[in-house]
This record gives structure tokens, C-alpha cells and sequence, in this order.
């Protein structure tokens, strides 16, 4: 092999090292460019700022209330419905959720055991799961337990709770590997 | 703690098939040069050798694709480089050993080779196995007890084997391992489960002191702890480099985890009392520190023990300049321990600078994305889970080339990727592994509420608003 064609392999690997590496700086360009960085305490007050500005979704303008929404929501403005009272905690039934799971939404992951409290889901900071979700009201929906069960009940919300698909009219039981949708977050009910 | 969103994620699949061609194509061309420059011809089975490891390294990008379709794309192909580069080193300071009679006696390219394929497959297997990373966090305690398990073993008599003063190896029949190595993962995954549980009480209770948020006497045991365990891998089995590892883990952990700098304050103060204290008691941290200081000392230099080493990996160093001598024609071999610990010495004389700092680059773009997908990612134990594995990463590469480069003392610990050994390679590769699953979790894009069909939903209210107008007009008299 003459020396030339030494000096351009050598050379050579030294260029298509460093394409390489070029490569791969242009494929990470999108993590610099055009993306969003929340910080936890700053995520709460933008929220509330953006609330006035952040119109619902064209699609579900129509939807809204002014439904006559039959069964136990109280329209929406009205003083929070007196929580229930505390039955003494029966026996769990068996098939009966035990914990409480964030499927999506900024929260996505977190886990709340069900154990003998109700569980008030929402973005006030004095629900026992605080959403970061524009389109989740304060006092959401809960969760009590009930004979053994649990079962969930919206608050008066907005925008409403939606069971699986349906949205839920009055209080209703909960089984074990449902779907919660509250705004944007999903949650689902696990034994 | 921050989260990162991405402006609509890509998967990246494609970007990745494309690096990870180019990565393979740089080995099988370092390969091929050093086998040209050494023996004038191909080598013999290099059809099988590349074939192998392209087979190995595709499957593992098409795994991706089924099971992790929104890992991170660089990560998978930098790692493939920088183990074919490893590889094509090894294979050429084996074949400067057998042409000098200097062979160790065991091949070591073949074997790095089998660990190459056994780490893939590793790396593999982790990923189709674990199908979400929080799933490890019910193995918190498991893990603590795993990873100290692995830290003892080699004091076991008759399993324990000592070598170059270091009793950090363990032979189970033919097979010798380091299970510190892998040691180093299931701590990380203890220290995230850990910290993920307590990281409030240690950031907010304790007294104020000059500024700094102090903790309180009892939230210091686990940091006492993992420094009572770091003297002891120092003192028993004279591994200087795990034991700074480990515990630069857990302080470095432990600081994510908190967001309190006293912590680091703290840290820095144990290990400097635990290096004083060293440096007095033990020769070999003498000499370290020695070799490091007047490297050019012809006492120094030619002491058993001394900077003899260091100086060649230096020379070896200067020897390459900015663009090396080129692939196979350098003389590494002159190092000792060329193929492992000096490994970035003998890079560095066949690749020179250029290609020394693009191999350091390489090493950035790992460990920036792991720190990347540490923000990304939505749960507390996945950020603390990928900083640990990305730091862990960080400091060896940073320890070792900063040992050959002069710039601190020699500690032994393994170049990841590059270097030859076995359970460091498997270790690495299951690291890799784990932060290409996180990675996963981090940039999968959440269900947008336009996902969710509410068609249904829509029309089901339509036509009970539909019903509701027909009752009161039924009932209305008109």
C-alpha cells in the first residue's frame, strides 16, 4: 500500500469519525429548539393566568351545560355539596380498587392508595390530588368510600367527569381497572 | 425538579438506523485498517466477526422499534461506536502481542468479542423484559441487597481472586467476573428507590447554618453509610476507583434528589478525610499520588509501582499528535495494560487529538442524553434512576482519562465501552439498556384529549338535549 493511500485512510476514518458525531448533534437540534421547560412552581401560577385567556375546545363549546344534567350535580357556582357521611368503614369487598393511578397528564405516574378517606381530586390547592390541568375545575370530583366499595362523584366541575366514556351523572360505583377522565388527565381505578 | 416537554416527539427510528450504519461502517473500518497496517491483508474472518455484530446491532435496533418505538436514537448507535472502536484497539494490540511474543496468553480480542455479543444481548433481553422502568422501584431493597452482595463476593475465600493488588474479582469455573461492575446498577437502582421515598425529610428538616440548609443528625446515616461502605471496598479490597465511584454516585444522588448544594458541602468534606486518611495509610494511594506529581522523576519512574505507565501512556500520547499516527501503525504495545487501562492512551496515539476528541464528544452526547431524559422523564424515580446510570457513565470515563491524561491520579477503574473487560462491557450494556427504556418513558407523547374519541359521548348528550326539548314541548300546551 503506497503512502498515500495510507495518509487518506488514515485521514479518512478521522473525517467520517467526526460526521458522525455531527450526525448525532443534528438529530438531538429538536431538544434545543422548541421545547418547553415547567417548573413545578411556576407551572401553578401560569395555570391560573392562562385559565382566562385559554378558550375551551371548539368541540366541546356545544357540549357544555346548558344541559339539564339530570341526577345529583348541582349546577355549576354552587357551595360545595356537604361531603358524605363517613360510614364506619366496612369490610373492603373483594374486587374492590385499592389504589388510585395518573395514566396521563402532567402528573402521569403518580399513584394515590384508596384506603378509608375520600379522595378529592382537582386543582385547588386543598384537593388531596392536586391536578396541574386547565381544564380540570378546583374541586373536581371525589372519590368516598361506600359499603365496602368505592364510588366516584362529581363536584360540580365544569367540565365534567367522564366514567370509561360515559359522563357520569350522579354518583357512581367503581370498578377495579376503569378509566377516569377529569380535563386532560386520565386516571384508572387498580386492585 | 424540571420537566422538559418536547415539542412533538419523533421517534427517531430512522435517524437511529442511519447513525447506527454509520457507526457499524467506523468499526469494520477501523478493523480493516489496523489489519491492513499490520498484516498487509484482511483479516481472515472478518466477514463473520462484522457479520456477527451487524446482525447483533440490527436486532437490537429493530427490538427498539417493536418495544421502545420512542427511545432516544443517538443513544444505541455512540454506544455501538464506541464498542467497535474498543474492539478494533483490542484486536489490534492482540495482534502487536503475538507478533512481539508478548501474548498474554489469552486471546483477548476474541474474548472482548463474546462479551460484545453477550452485552448486546443483555442490553436486549433488559429491554424486552422491562417494560416500564418504575416496575424496578419495587426492587428497591432487592437491588441494596444485590449490589452489596456483589461488593463483598470477591472477599470470599475460594471464590475471591486477587489480582494486581485488587481483590475485586470472583472465578466461578472458567468464568472470572467483577460483580462490582454490575454492582454499580443495582445501587443506583437503590439509591433512586431510596431517595425517590425520603428525598423531602432530607431537604427541608434541620437547622440553618452560614446559608445551608442542614440536615437533620438521623437523615445523615444513609450518607454515612454509603461512606462507611466506600472505605470499606477501599480498605479490603483496595479498589480505589469503585470506591470513589460509589460514593460520588450516592453524593451526586443525593443532591438531584434534594436540590440542597450542603449535601455536596458534606460530601466533599467525607471524601476529603477518607483520602487524607488513605494517602497516610495505604502505599499504593502514595504511589498513585506520587506518579501523578513528578511523573518524571527517574526515581518515580522507574520505582515497581511507580509512574513508568503513565509516562509511556504519555509519550504514546505525544507520539500521535493532532492526527495520530494512523490505525496500526503507532507502537501502544509499550504501555502496560494498554488494552485496558491505558486503552484511551493507545487511542490517542493511533487517532491523535482529532480523533481523541471526537471520541470524547461521543462520550457527551451519552451522557448529556441520559441527564436529557432524566428531565424528560415524568417520575421522580426515573429522574434519579437516569442521572445515576448517566453519571455513573460520566465519572469513569472522566476518572480514567483524566488518570492517563495527568490531570488527577491514576484510580483503576474501566473506560466504559472501550476498554477490555468482560462484566464492565455486560455492565455498561445493561446501562444502556436501562436508559434507552427510561428514555422511552420520557419521550412517549401523553394521549392528547383530541385522542380521546368523545364522538359518543357528543351525540349520547345531543339526543337527551333532542328528548329533553320534545318532553317540555310535549308537555307545554302550545
Amino acid at each position: 500500500m503506497g503512502e498515500l493511500s495510507v495518509t487518506l485512510l488514515r485521514l479518512g476514518y478521522l473525517l467520517v469519525l467526526w460526521l458522525f458525531v455531527l450526525a448525532a448533534l443534528v438529530t438531538l437540534r429538536r431538544d434545543v429548539y422548541g421545547t418547553t421547560i415547567r417548573r413545578r412552581e411556576a407551572a401553578a401560577g401560569r395555570s391560573r393566568s392562562r385559565k382566562a385567556r385559554v378558550p375551551m375546545p371548539p368541540e366541546l363549546v356545544g357540549a357544555r351545560p346548558p344541559i339539564p344534567v339530570v341526577g345529583h350535580a348541582p349546577p355549576p357556582g354552587s357551595p360545595m355539596p356537604p361531603l358524605p357521611p363517613a360510614p364506619p368503614p366496612p369490610a373492603a369487598r373483594p374486587g374492590a380498587p385499592n389504589r388510585l393511578v395518573v395514566k396521563s397528564g402532567p402528573l402521569r405516574g403518580t399513584t394515590v392508595p384508596l384506603a378509608k378517606a375520600p379522595v378529592v381530586i382537582g386543582r385547588s390547592s386543598t384537593a388531596n390530588l392536586v391536578l396541574d390541568d386547565d381544564f380540570a375545575s378546583g374541586r373536581h370530583a371525589q372519590i368516598v368510600p361506600r359499603a365496602g366499595g368505592w364510588v366516584l362523584e362529581d363536584l360540580g366541575s365544569t367540565n365534567g367527569t367522564y366514567l370509561g366514556r360515559e359522563r357520569i351523572a350522579g354518583p357512581a360505583e367503581l370498578a377495579a381497572g376503569q378509566s377516569i377522565r377529569i380535563g386532560n388527565t386520565v386516571l384508572e381505578v387498580l386492585r | 425538579m424540571a420537566t422538559v416537554l418536547p415539542a412533538g416527539a419523533k421517534p427517531g427510528r430512522w435517524a437511529e438506523l442511519l447513525l447506527l450504519v454509520c457507526a457499524l461502517g467506523l468499526s469494520f473500518f477501523a478493523y480493516a485498517q489496523v489489519a491492513l497496517a499490520v498484516t498487509g491483508s484482511l483479516p481472515a474472518q472478518m466477514t463473520l466477526h462484522c457479520g456477527g455484530f451487524t446482525a447483533l446491532a440490527l436486532a437490537a435496533h429493530l427490538i427498539l422499534r417493536w418495544r421502545a418505538p420512542y427511545a432516544d436514537p443517538v443513544i444505541l448507535p455512540v454506544a455501538v461506536l464506541l464498542n467497535g472502536t474498543g474492539l478494533a484497539m483490542i484486536y489490534r494490540l492482540a495482534l502487536r502481542y503475538q507478533e512481539s511474543g508478548l501474548d498474554p496468553g489469552w486471546g483477548i480480542a476474541p474474548r472482548q468479542l463474546i462479551w460484545t455479543g453477550i452485552g448486546l444481548v443483555a442490553a436486549v433481553v433488559t429491554v424486552v423484559w422491562l417494560r416500564d422502568h418504575r416496575s424496578l422501584r419495587r426492587f428497591t431493597y432487592t437491588a441494596m441487597l444485590l449490589g452489596l452482595c456483589g461488593l463483598v463476593a470477591p472477599l470470599v475465600p475460594g471464590i475471591g481472586v486477587r489480582s494486581y493488588g485488587a481483590q475485586i474479582w470472583i472465578r466461578i469455573g472458567p468464568m472470572s467476573l467483577q460483580p462490582a461492575e454490575l454492582s454499580k446498577i443495582a445501587l443506583a437502582v437503590f439509591f433512586a428507590g431510596y431517595l425517590v421515598a425520603r428525598r423531602d425529610a432530607m431537604a427541608l428538616a434541620g437547622p440553618k447554618l452560614l446559608g445551608l440548609q442542614l440536615p437533620r443528625l438521623r437523615d445523615m446515616g444513609p450518607l454515612m453509610a454509603a461512606w462507611l461502605v466506600s472505605v470499606g471496598v477501599l480498605v479490603f479490597e483496595r479498589d480505589l476507583g469503585t470506591s470513589l465511584l460509589l460514593f460520588g454516585l450516592f453524593v451526586v444522588m443525593l443532591y438531584v434528589a434534594t436540590n440542597r448544594p450542603s449535601w455536596i458541602v458534606m460530601g466533599l468534606m467525607l471524601f476529603s478525610g477518607g483520602v487524607l486518611a488513605a494517602y497516610r495509610l495505604f502505599t499504593h494511594v502514595q504511589q498513585r499520588v506520587e506518579g501523578w506529581l513528578n511523573p518524571f522523576d527517574p526515581d518515580v519512574y522507574d520505582k515497581v509501582g511507580g509512574s513508568y505507565q503513565l509516562v509511556q501512556g504519555l509519550f504514546g500520547l505525544s507520539n500521535g499528535g493532532l492526527f495520530g499516527t494512523g490505525l496500526g501503525r503507532g507502537r501502544p504495545d509499550i504501555t502496560p495494560l494498554a488494552y485496558s487501562d491505558f486503552i484511551f492512551a493507545a487511542i490517542g496515539e493511533e487517532l491523535g487529538l482529532t480523533g481523541v476528541i471526537a471520541l470524547i464528544l461521543a462520550y457527551l452526547v451519552l451522557v448529556e442524553r441520559g441527564f436529557r431524559i432524566a428531565l424528560g422523564v415524568r417520575d421522580g424515580f426515573g429522574k434519579l434512576l437516569a442521572t445515576g446510570l448517566s453519571f455513573i457513565l460520566a465519572f469513569q470515563f472522566f476518572v480514567v482519562v483524566g488518570g492517563v491524561t495527568r490531570v488527577i491520579p491514576l484510580t483503576g477503574l474501566v473506560t466504559p465501552f472501550l476498554a477490555y473487560g468482560g462484566s464492565a462491557l455486560l455492565a455498561n450494556w445493561i446501562v444502556v439498556a436501562l436508559l434507552l427504556r427510561i428514555s422511552d418513558g420520557a419521550r412517549r407523547p401523553p394521549p392528547a384529549t383530541s385522542e380521546i374519541d368523545l364522538r359518543p359521548v357528543l351525540e349520547a348528550e345531543a339526543a337527551r338535549q333532542a328528548k329533553a326539548r320534545a318532553v317540555t314541548e310535549a308537555v307545554r300546551p302550545p
